[in-house]
């Protein structure tokens, strides 16, 4: 497979960290074995295509990372050492960073929803329904790989796809007087509607899968 | 050692077949598991003696050797009853939602 000997290599990157935080006496033998673990995951053809088993077996190198990391008195009395402080607040970085992180996407989410309603109550703009349009025909397009492929993801694209045609006709139609905006207005209306229905769906999904491994934890 | 529903996810994968020899990345497959959170969880069970692991031989063909786990004759004991424990608790709970069974995954 292409790329393989890079996908590898971080891996091993990876899995090399996660052994820094174990005690000297099991390191070599853990290093060994996670390491044996990958080029199984990346042949591993239950899991996908390719890029799929690469995406696969980074996520098996940097949760042994997160392992490690949160659980070391589990690899048989990992002890603090020198530089833990300083190790913790590297680690309290990197988990301030990904909440930054996650917060930022949450806005631009919360923005981008707030634009589409605005467009909805004041008046649409070709510039900003067209781009929407295109976007969610993209994503649209990729639901149709098999393994991305949910109902959610594609009534999601599909919706949006609506909202944003309902709200580019309105925006042609109004100035040249043809058609009933009204009818247009409805057409995104229900778009937007089924896209929020959705939305809402993925939160709470995503709130019991969290909970959920907070449980399985 | 507090039973938790990745550990009984595991219990249930290995009691499957009691005699089979489970790598790492099979295990985290049949239960579901993503490392961070099966391999701590193996490491403790191997150190209360529920589970042993054994190093495969080396290979030919270059590839480095895999580790496997299978449970001990007490871990066996010790899953079976946790199990038991586990499903007289939920029959005694009507209401309390029963997790899917992680045995069933292949």
């Amino acid at each position: 497979m292409r790329g393989e000997r890079c996908a590898l290599r971080a891996g091993e990157y990876l899995v090399s960290l996660a052994c820094r935080r174990l005690p000297a006496r099991i390191r070599q033998e853990r290093y060994q074995e996670w390491l044996a673990e990958m080029p199984v995951i990346l042949r591993d053809r239950d899991v996908g295509p390719a890029p799929l088993r690469v995406v696969r077996m980074l996520a098996f190198a940097a949760d042994t990372l997160r392992g490690t990391a949160l659980a070391p008195d589990a690899y048989r009395g990992a002890h603090r050492g020198r530089g833990t402080t300083a190790k913790d607040l590297r680690w309290l970085g990197t988990g301030l960073l990904l909440l930054g992180g996650l917060l930022g996407g949450a806005l631009f989410l919360l923005a981008y929803e707030g634009c589409i309603i605005y467009q909805l109550a004041t008046g649409p703009s070709l510039l900003f329904s067209v781009p929407l349009v295109l976007v969610n025909l993209g994503y649209f397009a990729a639901t149709c790989i098999p393994r991305w492929a949910s109902p959610g993801r594609r009534w999601y694209s599909m919706s949006k796809i609506v909202a944003g045609a309902g709200l580019s006709i309105r925006a042609i139609a109004s100035p040249s007087g043809w058609g009933h905006p009204v009818l247009f207005a409805i057409i995104s209306y229900c778009g937007y509607a089924i896209s929020a229905a959705c939305l809402g769906m993925a939160v709470v999904l995503a709130v019991r899968y969290l909970s959920r491994l907070q449980h399985a934890g | 050692m507090r039973m938790t529903a990745a550990l009984e996810r595991v219990f249930r994968v290995f009691l499957d077949d009691p005699a089979a020899q489970r790598y790492g990345y099979d295990l985290m497959k049949a239960a579901g598991l993503p490392s961070g959170t099966l391999y701590p969880l193996l490491a403790r069970l191997q150190a209360r003696g529920l589970v042993a692991s054994s190093w495969e031989t080396p290979r030919q063909d270059g590839e480095r050797p895999r580790r496997y786990y299978h449970l001990t004759d007490e871990g066996i004991e010790v899953a079976r009853l946790e199990l038991a424990q586990l499903s007289a608790r939920r029959r005694r709970v009507p209401g309390r939602r029963v997790q899917p069974a992680p045995a069933d995954a292949p």
